[in-house]
């Protein structure tokens, strides 16, 4: 079922949490809410799972306005990064919870709520815990207990709010794509709050990245991490080397990285910030001609993360280097060595421009 | 150990000790009279009054003060202690004086043909009194800890605010809820200040078995006082135990093992 969200601004006494935000999202689409602390990607979750209402602005679904709907009304399985299990219930009463509440009208059957359970626990990989408390299982376990349970109800729209943050970080992948798969076998609508940005960038259809209040940018997985369209996005999505440049007569001036990649740009003589993410950079051994000096080696796996103090002002760059390949230049601490950009980003008055050789 | 020895089980000992004295007869005897009987049937009855009345209105305050915010909640959260800290002859006068006839209460209250001073009434009134507050400050925490999460929860897959309080909120809270009444009843077993200016102290109507005790022990009959105390005693202890045994029985179940 899709979502249209129109205008939604809400405040906290004389803080602003969203500012005006504009989102429809599509039938059975699963979409990321990304950003930092404070952004007001989880008040937005939770003025859709009518935990919270919204002091302007509407949210439509079907035609209808949900605002004036309780939570109790609206079918949204809700999921909490701290999993929020009934800690007196076993692993079956909770996730029978949803069923166990209707009134005697629409209530199931005994039978028919065993049945639901007992699928929901095998779907879960938890067949055979259903007589255990939450207490006795693993936190990646516990939250497979809270999605079973908010997806009883057979919700229409599934909210996921951190729904990893409290996991280990093997725990944290397997149950991403595990989530990935049941999204798209049970076929509803999924929105999930996450500030990692490997997550969103992982799972989603769409993200959406929230920035003070406002949406700074909706895009696929490629189009944000391709096009950030501002350098908030930029640094959000990690690991980025911001470099101050000049423009003289349409040519970027930066000492010795040589961005031959940004050939000529139609901005004025102006400052800019170039953004070099770490692995689009390329460094060979030089000797006395260098323009850097490799000053750290910090060990990643089969990448390395190099630190180079660039000659004059002493910036650092930050490059991810293939391990093999620095073996076979032999580039280890101190060594002299030319310093190439293969892609960049530049921004100026906060308008990106893309730059490719 | 130490300390627990000197301060709980030589006192206990020496009452025991005491009882032995007389030998059992005279014990049996002593507690099977008609007047033992019916103070003992008084102090249960009004403390299980008095912990019935603490149970619903010291939980229900549990919940507002920690609930609501409201002016003079802070005041109200500092009165809830007042029965701990006042002496409680203070409070028995204070409460006598409000249920009398021609007290506050006791105007409107023995008219309407609920006479509160000097009937079983007014020992449980006295009783929940000084009782209240260990209902309220052992419930108070646990609410306070209750993640908003919880009811949030309960709240999306469709549960009322009295499905969400009945499914969710009253099991997290019943291990201390019923510590809390438990505490209150053997409080209001042992009360003794606050009652006797209440109560009228009647034979056989409102004599509470801690006054008998007093008169006992004004009569010189130490072994007949100490066999009423043991029996106080024991009730208070089997109570203790149920507690204990239901809080353990539920634990098992909640508790990592």
């Amino acid at each position: 079922m899709g979502i249209d969200i129109q205008q939604l601004g809400k405040n906290f006494g004389k803080q602003p949490v969203l500012r005006g935000v504009d989102l429809t999202i599509a039938d059975r689409e699963l979409v990321a809410l990304l950003g930092p602390s404070g952004s007001g990607k989880t008040t937005l979750l939770r003025i859709l799972a009518g935990l919270e209402w919204p002091d302007r602005g509407d949210v439509v679904v079907n035609g209808q306005s949900w605002l004036n709907q309780p939570p109790q009304l609206r079918k949204v399985g809700l999921v909490f990064q701290h999993y929020a299990l009934f800690e007196h219930m076993t692993i079956a009463e909770n996730i029978a919870f949803g069923l166990r509440v209707r009134d005697r009208k629409t209530r199931p059957s005994d039978a028919t709520i065993m049945a639901k359970v007992e699928e929901l626990l095998s779907l879960m990989e938890l067949a055979g815990l259903g007589q255990r408390y939450p207490a006795q299982l693993s936190g990646g376990q516990r939250q497979r207990v809270a999605l079973a349970r908010a997806l009883a109800i057979e919700p229409q729209v599934l909210l996921l709010d951190e729904p990893f943050g409290a996991l280990d970080a093997r725990v944290r992948r397997d149950l991403r794509r595990w989530l990935r798969s049941i999204h798209d076998r049970l076929g509803m609508t999924t929105v999930f709050v996450t500030h990692d940005q490997e997550e969103a960038l992982e799972i989603a259809d769409r993200i959406v990245i929230l920035n003070e209040g406002q949406i700074v940018q909706i895009g696929t997985p490629e189009e944000i991490y391709d096009h950030p369209a501002t350098p908030f996005v930029q640094r959000f999505l990690g690991g980025v080397n911001e470099i101050p440049v000049g423009v003289f007569a349409g040519r970027v001036q930066v000492d010795g990285i040589e961005p031959r990649f940004l050939s000529s740009l139609a901005t004025a003589n102006n400052g800019a910030t170039l953004f070099i993410r770490p692995q689009d950079i390329d460094v060979s051994p030089a000797a006395a001609d260098g323009i850097a000096t490799i000053q750290t080696v910090s060990f990643l796996g089969d990448q390395a993360r190099v630190e180079l103090a660039m000659d004059g002002d002493e910036t650092i760059i930050e490059a991810e280097l293939n391990r093999v390949q620095m073996r076979d230049d032999k580039l280890d601490r101190g060594q002299r060595v030319h310093v190439k950009a293969r892609h960049g980003r530049l921004y100026q008055n906060d308008v990106a421009c893309t730059a490719q050789p | 150990m130490f300390y627990l020895t000197l301060i709980v089980l030589l006192p206990i000992a020496a009452l025991i000790l005491k009882t032995t004295d007389a030998g059992f007869m005279r014990f049996w005897e002593v507690v099977t009279s008609p007047r033992a009987l019916a103070s003992f049937r008084i102090t249960i009855g009004a403390a299980l009054m008095a912990t019935a009345f603490s149970a619903v209105y010291g939980l229900l305050m549990a919940w507002i003060l920690t609930r609501y915010r409201f002016p003079g909640r802070r005041i109200l959260d500092a009165l809830m202690d007042l029965p701990f800290a006042l002496p409680t002859s203070v409070a028995g006068i204070a409460l006598t004086a409000l249920f009398a006839g021609n007290g506050w209460f006791g105007r409107f209250l023995e008219p309407a043909g609920f006479p509160v001073a000097y009937s079983i009434a007014g020992v449980a009134v006295a009783m929940a009194f000084t009782s209240v507050p260990f209902v309220v400050r052992t419930v108070q925490p646990v609410i306070e800890e209750l993640k908003p999460e919880l009811e949030e929860s309960a709240a999306t897959l469709g549960a009322w605010q009295w499905q969400t309080f009945r499914r969710t909120i009253y099991p997290a809270i019943f291990p201390a809820h019923l510590a809390g009444c438990t505490m209150a009843f053997s409080r209001s077993l042992g009360e003794f200040g606050a009652v006797i200016f209440i109560a009228g102290n009647l034979p056989f109507e409102t004599e509470i078995a801690a006054l008998l005790i007093f008169i006992r022990l004004e009569e010189y009959d130490y072994p007949a006082a100490a066999s009423i105390a043991i029996v106080l005693l024991a009730v208070a202890f089997v109570t203790l135990l149920t507690t204990n045994a239901i809080q353990s029985w539920r634990l098992r179940r909640v508790v990592k093992d």
